[in-house]
């Protein structure tokens, strides 16, 4: 796993989140126990040596302790994003959730059809839409139309299709000389977007309800010109291309929020159902946009002629100059809760709560698109499980958790800067069983440190604020063939500073025996000082020793115990 | 553009597939060794009876490349072997050949990150065999085993370390059992011999990362047929003609820590060859021109599950899949040579051109959105590779044996070109980009020479 990817991925969600204005919500329960990441998982091993004699105990100890020493651990600084997850099913990389699209679309959409531009799910200027609105039922539709073109053999033929149906409920309007002026969506309002081949089949569905904590209300004011003004928007030594405007207005649009905001979503595709929801917590006020918006035609204008329109004789909408907006949002103690949660029914994938803490700090209160804040000391957690019979598919995922903690996010840049600390653990089934649990696998990453450990799979990796990384294992020997032996048991504590010094503490016990071994480990993974203390001791300070050992080039251990 | 040395490997592997039926093999040159002296020249070497030991030492240095005297392509190396035949009874022999020693160096320290590389091999191989001779034929079979060990570092793709968090020091083991026999029929003006290999070996690439275990595999099974036909009458002309037909079908798991599957590698080559030509009798010399055409399909084919590897693609790409096409158009080989006995010497050279042109496909795709949604690339290559080989030979009989002695000589002009989607807008020129001074570049190699001293006993 890259660091992009968690940070595309939380830079996501946050921007996402932020600057589009999707907000929603969902709960989450503590499904799962706390997690204590400070006790490794205990290896066991047999062994035919002689597990009471001391210097194989020693042997044994330090072998175990510094086995994972060598393992590389330090990540690629030029690692590369991968494809940006769509965290919640169908809300990621589109704009179905941003009320300010919602609104504007309500706001263009003739009743008796037209040509708009910029609105929500137009994907090019050769699309065509259809708008009707019912008062009586408060319902929207809007139906978009594409045209395909193919060659059969002779010529090419033309031909429109439904390419897709967004239907609007609850929805206030008013219609003035059969133009949409006004309109108010609030808690309670659904859309319903149906996507269709060209065949006319049914690919996908999306709905989207507005479960609480915000009401959006759009005004659109649009004057016919006296007569039609053509605005160049492109030049060369021939003439001018661009637009001949018949009407210009504006377009504001203002959403109010109260806590908690939230949204849900579920998502039909390929047969496939997934679930979803948003909840913002602590954030109220209002945000505003104000977009100048005209319609037109295109048209050119040869050097020294005259102003020709396009002769598909098209009227489009669209949007110039910069939006205005006005941000009047505040946050509770100055901190904004986001909870996610999700459910791929069909694959058996659930994140059963994703959920950030993000202190905000406003950095403009003026904007043209989007609420820019800092977000410093950000912290989250997320507890996914697998419950689906593929287990080879999805990795063999029992459960993950993942713990997020000082994050600091900055809009104007595209990632998460460095230190932001990231804990996976992750539960695994066995391919032969899956429903037994059988590996439990802990690592931490830190942004820009950079370090990626997960020992030998079994050991515990701290990471702390300074760099340092200290690994944590356990294991238990035993006697191959003669288990009336003690257990041998070793606990081994491994640190490397960030200056890249590494020391030792091993604690090893046998039957009523114990002793506590230091050391320090050179560049070349010999040992010099290694000391043999008495009992189980965290300090060698004024304690017993018993003897001391060494490590050669050839990693041989030699132990000389005191008389 | 130039062929790089990362596509070296590429044309390595499938010339070594091309040419060779010691696919265990780490010596490059046997990879890419010409076939024996067509049969109106020379009958096969192993025909001849009597006991006897052969020692065989062998250096050869494939390709070198300085730049600013620093080594940075180095593919090199040397083997040693040792061969005994014990011809029991008139009719009856047996012995083994076995591989003293063969360390070989792969080294690719460019700064193309797809490419860079740095190897160190070793290999074994022992194999016994059992000739009957009659009048006019005799047959060999036999079989043995293999193995070579590669460690080092190789930069894995990009989507793999991105997985891993690292890349890990890497090791390639390989294993491999093969059987062989052999036939030689000679009836008056006509001669006939035949040849089956058939091996089955394993590759296993390991490596260890922080987090995890992983072992790449892939064995295969491998088999090849030869025949060759030649009609050598009291004329000028002594016309031959052989047919060989190589098939690899390779199919594999990857494991992350031994026991959870992530992926699949599969392979799939076969390529055929029909060649002609005749023998031309000039003064003392025996000439020989010899015309090839082939036929080659090579599919190889990957898949890997990045969430196994990390759990947290699932959430990013879930998986990766990569499928390698290539499939020449029309390749083909010329060969010619000559054999003389001067002073008691047998000499023999021959020069083979072989010529293959074509089109490499490598589709790339991505499964993500919990595998709801895929996006795909295409990535396609233009390939040229004319193969120039010389080989000079030498056999000296004693009293006690023989000297023998060859040098090989292999040059690769091979280019690779990146086929682009046409552009619908040119590009708008832009200020010409800073010259900057090429560093020096010295390149040596392709040579192999052999020394091998047989003892009679």
């Amino acid at each position: 796993m890259k660091l992009r990817v968690i940070f595309t991925f939380v830079a996501l969600v946050i921007s996402f989140s932020l600057l589009t204005g999707c907000f929603g919500g969902g709960g989450s329960d503590d499904y799962y126990p706390a997690v204590d990441d400070s006790i490794p998982t205990v290896v066991s091993k047999t062994t035919t040596d002689d597990i009471s004699d001391t210097t194989v105990q020693v042997t044994k100890a330090v072998e175990e302790s510094v086995a994972s020493v060598d393992l590389p651990t330090a990540m690629r600084a030029d690692v590369r994003a991968s494809e940006a997850p769509t965290f919640v099913p169908g809300m990621g990389n589109n704009t179905l959730l941003s009320p300010s699209k919602m609104m504007s679309l309500l706001a263009v959409a003739l009743p008796t059809g037209g040509n708009v531009n910029g609105g929500f799910g137009m994907e090019n200027n050769n699309t065509k839409q259809i708008a009707t609105y019912t008062a009586a039922t408060k319902v929207l539709e809007v139906t978009n139309i594409a045209t395909d073109h193919t060659f059969n053999g002779t010529i090419w033929v033309t031909t429109d299709y439904v390419q897709s149906v967004a239907k609007f409920t609850g929805v206030d309007a008013v219609v003035t000389d059969n133009m949409l002026v006004e309109a108010t969506i609030g808690a309670g309002a659904t859309l319903e977007m149906k996507e269709y081949d060209k065949a006319g089949n049914l690919v996908s569905t999306i709905l989207i309800t507005i479960e609480s904590g915000l009401s959006a209300a759009s005004e659109y004011t649009m004057q016919t010109l006296d007569a039609p003004v053509f605005v160049p928007t492109f030049s060369n030594v021939f003439g001018e291309a661009g637009q001949n405007r018949y009407k210009v207005g504006t377009e504001t649009t203002e959403l109010t929020f109260t806590s908690p905001f939230e949204v849900t979503v579920s998502l039909t595709e390929g047969g496939k159902t997934s679930t979803g929801s948003i909840k913002f917590t602590g954030m109220t006020g209002k945000y505003t946009i104000t977009d100048s918006i005209s319609i037109y035609k295109y048209a050119s204008k040869p050097t020294g002629g005259d102003v020709t329109e396009s002769i598909s004789d098209v009227f489009y909408k669209g949007s110039f100059g910069e939006s205005k907006g006005t941000n009047a949002l505040a946050f509770a103690n100055n901190q904004l809760q986001l909870n996610i949660a999700a459910n791929w029914a069909n694959e058996g994938v659930i994140i059963d709560s994703f959920s950030l803490t993000l202190p905000m700090q406003t950095t403009t209160t003026n904007f043209a698109h989007g609420m820019n804040y800092k977000v410093v000391g950000a912290t989250g957690e997320m507890q996914a499980r697998y419950t689906g019979t593929e287990a080879e598919k999805y990795g063999y995922i029992k459960s993950l958790v993942v713990n997020l903690s000082a994050v600091n996010y900055d809009p104007t840049k595209d990632m998460v800067d460095d230190g932001a600390l990231f804990t996976v653990k992750q539960t695994a089934r066995t391919p032969e069983a899956i429903s037994d649990t059988v590996t439990t696998l802990e690592y931490k990453i830190v942004a820009g440190k950079p370090v990626l450990q997960a020992g030998k799979g079994n050991e515990v990796i701290v990471v702390d604020d300074s760099g340092n990384v200290t690994t944590k294992g356990n294991v238990q020997y035993t006697k191959d063939g003669a288990n009336a032996l003690p257990t041998l048991t070793i606990a081994y504590e491994r640190t490397k500073s960030d200056t890249g010094e590494i020391t030792a503490r091993v604690e090893v016990t046998f039957g009523t025996n114990s002793m506590t071994l230091f050391f320090s480990l050179e560049n070349d993974k010999t040992i010099a000082d290694g000391e043999i203390i008495d009992g189980i001791t965290t300090t060698k300070q004024g304690k017993t020793k018993r003897g001391t050992f060494t490590r050669n080039i050839e990693k041989k251990i030699s132990v000389v115990l005191s008389n | 553009m130039k062929i790089k040395p990362s596509h070296y490997l590429l044309l390595l592997i499938i010339a070594a597939i091309s040419f060779s039926q010691k696919v265990h093999a780490v010596d490059i040159f046997a990879w890419l060794k010409q076939p024996q002296l067509p049969l109106t020249l020379q009958k096969p070497a192993w025909l001849q009876t009597g006991s006897r030991i052969r020692f065989q030492y062998k250096a050869n240095e494939y390709y070198k490349r300085w730049r600013e005297s620093r080594l940075i392509n180095d593919f090199s190396g040397s083997s040693s072997q040792l061969g005994l035949t014990l011809q029991l009874m008139p009719r009856f022999a047996f012995g083994f050949r076995k591989t003293l020693f063969e360390p070989q160096i792969w080294k690719n320290s460019l700064e193309d990150k797809t490419a860079r590389f740095d190897f160190e091999s070793e290999s074994q191989r022992e194999e016994i065999f059992v000739r009957y001779f009659w009048k006019n034929a005799a047959l060999e079979f036999g079989g043995g085993t293999s193995a070579s060990q590669f460690d080092g570092s190789y930069d894995l793709h990009r989507d793999v370390v991105n997985a891993l968090g690292d890349n890990p020091p890497v090791y390639l083991n390989n294993r491999g059992f093969h059987r062989f026999a052999r036939l030689y029929y000679e009836h008056r003006q006509f001669r006939f011999t035949w040849k089956r290999h058939n091996e089955n070996y394993k590759h296993r690439l390991s490596a260890t990362t922080p987090a995890l275990d992983l072992q790449l595999n892939l064995s295969h099974e491998y088999k090849s047929d030869s025949i060759e036909a030649a009609w050598v009458p009291d004329h000028r002309l002594k016309p031959f003609i052989r047919y060989e037909n190589h098939e690899d079908n390779g199919i594999g798991d990857n494991f992350k820590d031994k026991s959870f599957r992530f992926g699949t590698n599969i392979s799939d080559i076969k390529i055929t060859s029909i060649s002609f030509g005749s023998r031309f009798d000039w003064k003392k010399n025996a000439l020989f021109a010899e015309y090839s055409v082939y036929t080659f399909k090579t599919a190889l084919s990957t898949n890997i599950n990045l969430i196994t590897l990390n759990p947290l693609f699932l959430f990013g790409t879930n998986r990766v899949d990569y499928l390698m096409n290539f499939r020449p158009d029309d390749p083909w080989g010329l060969r010619v040579g000559l054999s003389r006995k001067y002073r008691g010497i047998d000499y023999s050279s021959q020069y083979s051109l072989f010529s293959m042109k074509g089109e490499t496909s490598l589709d790339n795709s991505k499964s993500y959105n919990m595998y709801a949604s895929t996006s795909s690339e295409n990535d396609r290559q233009k390939l040229t590779l004319d193969l120039h080989r010389l080989t000079i030979s030498a056999r000296r009989p004693d009293r006690s044996g023989s000297w023998q002695t060859s040098l090989n000589l292999i040059a690769p002009v091979a280019e690779i070109k990146e086929i682009k989607a046409a552009t619908a807008v040119p590009p708008v020129p832009g200020p010409a980009p800073a010259k900057v001074s090429k560093p020096s570049e010295s390149v040596r190699g392709g040579w192999q020479i052999t020394i091998a001293r047989e003892f009679s006993l």
